[in-house]
């Protein structure tokens, strides 16, 4: 690579260098490569058109937003509709998620997720997710790997991954003749 | 933009590179670090069964990942497991093969694995396999009548690995944690 001008104060940056509402050409010296192999990005809006809510049990729905088979990752927003509980699972992978509505905790913790909270959990913990209030809750969820679920007592029943994701939706989709939305598959 | 056709630089030296973040970096960066792989002096032989034996590599519980070579010792099976993580491995010595494929993997190949497929290793080579590996879990192990018997995971390899080391009176290597 030719050697670049060094900015003026390398690490000084205190806001985004372009303000310019306009996209603006950066320098790509492998365009024909991206153009050929680049993944797309994806967008599912909020309509139930684009990813319906999936039934998990009679008391809890899933809304699937993306599936990445490559690295088991999957991503969805959890609803569960009044007080109630997800019985104790153990994830073998990472989890980042966000409180959009109502709140939910994990029995094994103090904290209380509301809107706008974010929580991670790493691989090796057992929880159990419950929501004490009224109107349920809502939670942003992007996870990794294996999400282990026990029944109450402890014995372990079904691992679940990003192809149990991928089943839960294409079922669905299946019994209620609707078309797969291309956009949840990373 | 210039692209690079060669390495842009063929001192020997360190270039300071200026990198802004330099301290944020030592201050939070477990770091990377070399293990070496071939004598002991990191990391032992641990058995794993009668056949074969794990030298283990390196542990990330963030990712659930591990690193490890397995070596088993003469004509034998590592019975079927699933995986729910992708795995690269490279064989070292030996050869070694999938009874689901039709390949076999002779030394300097490399063996990609993803998330759920299943499968059954065997060497048929007289010396056995070494194959180098670097795994993110979890995989079920099960028996010959396809019951699951356990997930391992980066948590059974460390339990593994510190298993051995207290039977056999050594520290455990802080360099295989990252």
């Amino acid at each position: 690579m030719a050697t670049q001008e060094k900015p003026a104060s390398l690490g000084g940056i205190k806001a985004p260098p372009s303000g310019a509402y306009k996209i603006v050409s950066v320098p790509e010296p492998h365009k024909a490569m991206l153009d050929q192999y680049c993944i797309s990005g994806t967008y599912v809006g909020q309509s139930e058109e684009e990813s319906p809510w999936v039934p998990f049990g009679d008391n809890a729905a899933i809304r699937h937003l993306a599936f990445d088979v490559r690295n088991n990752v999957y991503a969805n927003v959890l609803w569960i509709k009044s007080p109630g509980v997800i019985g104790t699972h153990k994830h073998r992978g990472m989890v980042w998620a966000i409180g959009l509505e109502g709140t939910f905790r994990y029995l094994e913790y103090d904290w209380i997720a509301g809107p706008g909270d974010f929580i991670t959990e790493f691989p090796g913990h057992a929880h159990t997710l419950v929501t004490d209030e009224p109107g349920g809750m809502k939670a942003f969820f992007w996870m990794q790997g294996a999400n282990e679920f026990y029944d109450e007592n402890g014995n372990f029943v079904e691992t679940l991954d990003v192809w149990w994701f991928m089943s839960h939706y294409e079922n669905y989709c299946k019994e209620h003749g609707l078309p797969i939305n291309r956009q949840l598959y990373l | 933009m210039a692209t690079m056709t060669a390495p842009p630089s063929d001192k020997a030296e360190i270039v300071d590179i200026g990198y802004p973040y330099r301290e944020i970096v030592e201050r939070t960066s477990p770091g990377g670090r070399y293990i070496d792989a071939l004598t002991d002096v990191d990391s032992p032989w641990v058995p794993f069964g009668d056949n074969a034996a794990i030298k283990h590599l390196a542990f990330d519980v963030r990712r659930n990942l591990f690193s490890n070579i397995l070596w088993v010792k003469g004509p034998g099976v590592i019975g079927t497991h699933f995986h729910r993580g992708t795995i690269t491995m490279v064989c070292l010595e030996g050869s070694v093969r999938y009874l689901e494929y039709d390949w076999v993997a002779s030394p300097g190949g490399l063996i990609l694995e993803v998330p759920g497929e299943s499968h059954t290793l065997v060497t048929e080579h007289p010396q056995g396999c070494k194959l180098f590996g670097w795994m993110e879990g979890p995989i079920d192990f099960y028996d010959g009548d396809a019951n699951l018997v356990e997930t391992v995971d980066v948590f059974w390899m460390i339990n593994h690995y510190e298993t051995h080391c207290r039977d056999h009176q050594m520290k455990p290597n802080p360099k295989l944690y990252l």
